[in-house]
C-alpha cells in the first residue's frame, strides 16, 4: 500500500469522497449527514497520504496553489456574488438542496440549511478553481 | 541560481528519470531544477551532491 504513488492516493481520495458524497445524497437525513462526514474524513485521510508520497516539487506547487489561489478564489466567488444570487440562478439550486435535505419521512429541513450548505459549497468551489488555476500555471511555467 | 546538473547527468549518461529515480523526485523536479525554474532545498542539494559525488558548490552557483 505505501508503495502507491501520489496520484494513485489522490485518484483515491476523490473517487471515495464522490462515491461518499453521492451516496449521502442518495441516503439523506441523519444517516447521510454521517455519511458526508466519513466523506470528508476520507478525503482529508487520504490527501494526507497522497502529500507524503509527494516529492518537495509538488508540495511547493500546492502551498502555492492554495495560498494565492486559494486567496484569489476566494475573492473571485465574493466577486461574483451579485450575480450568482439572481434568482433565475440560485433558487433551482436552494430548490435542489431544499429537496435533497429533506429526511426520507417528509419533513423538510430549516429554511437557512440549504442556502448556509450553498454558501459554504460556492466558496469552497471558488476557493478549488483558485487552486487549480494556479497549480496548473505553476506547472506550466516551470517547464 | 544557476547549476550544472545537465552538465553533470549527461556526462553520466543518465536520463532526467534516472537522475529522478536517484533522488526519489519526479522527472518534472529534475527538469525544473535543471532549468533553474526551481531552487531545491538544502537537504535535495545536499542528496544531489551525493549522487554526482561532489559538493554543492560545486553543483549551484549565485546567478
Amino acid at each position: 500500500m505505501s508503495r502507491f504513488s501520489a496520484r494513485s492516493w489522490r485518484i483515491l481520495a476523490a473517487l471515495g469522497f464522490w462515491a461518499l458524497i453521492a451516496l449521502a445524497i442518495i441516503v439523506r437525513g441523519t444517516a447521510g449527514l454521517f455519511i458526508a462526514y466519513a466523506a470528508g474524513a476520507w478525503l482529508a485521510a487520504f490527501s494526507l497520504l497522497a502529500w507524503k508520497r509527494q516529492d518537495e516539487f509538488e508540495r511547493a506547487a500546492q502551498k502555492f496553489s492554495w495560498v494565492f489561489g486559494g486567496l484569489f478564489g476566494l475573492l473571485a466567488s465574493l466577486a461574483l456574488l451579485p450575480v450568482v444570487t439572481q434568482p433565475g440562478i440560485i433558487s433551482p439550486l436552494l430548490g435542489w438542496l431544499t429537496a435533497s435535505l429533506t429526511a426520507p419521512d417528509g419533513s423538510p429541513p430549516d429554511p437557512a440549511a440549504p442556502a448556509i450548505l450553498l454558501g459554504a459549497v460556492y466558496i469552497a468551489l471558488g476557493q478549488l478553481v483558485g487552486f487549480l488555476v494556479c497549480w496548473v500555471g505553476w506547472h506550466v511555467t516551470k517547464r | 541560481m544557476k547549476n550544472r546538473i545537465r552538465v553533470l547527468r549527461a556526462e553520466k549518461g543518465w536520463t532526467q528519470a534516472d537522475l529522478a529515480k536517484a533522488l526519489d523526485v519526479s522527472r518534472n523536479s529534475v527538469n525544473a531544477i535543471e532549468n533553474g525554474k526551481y531552487d531545491p532545498s538544502l537537504p535535495l542539494a545536499f542528496k544531489i551532491a551525493d549522487v554526482f559525488g561532489l559538493r554543492i558548490e560545486e553543483i549551484f552557483q549565485k546567478d
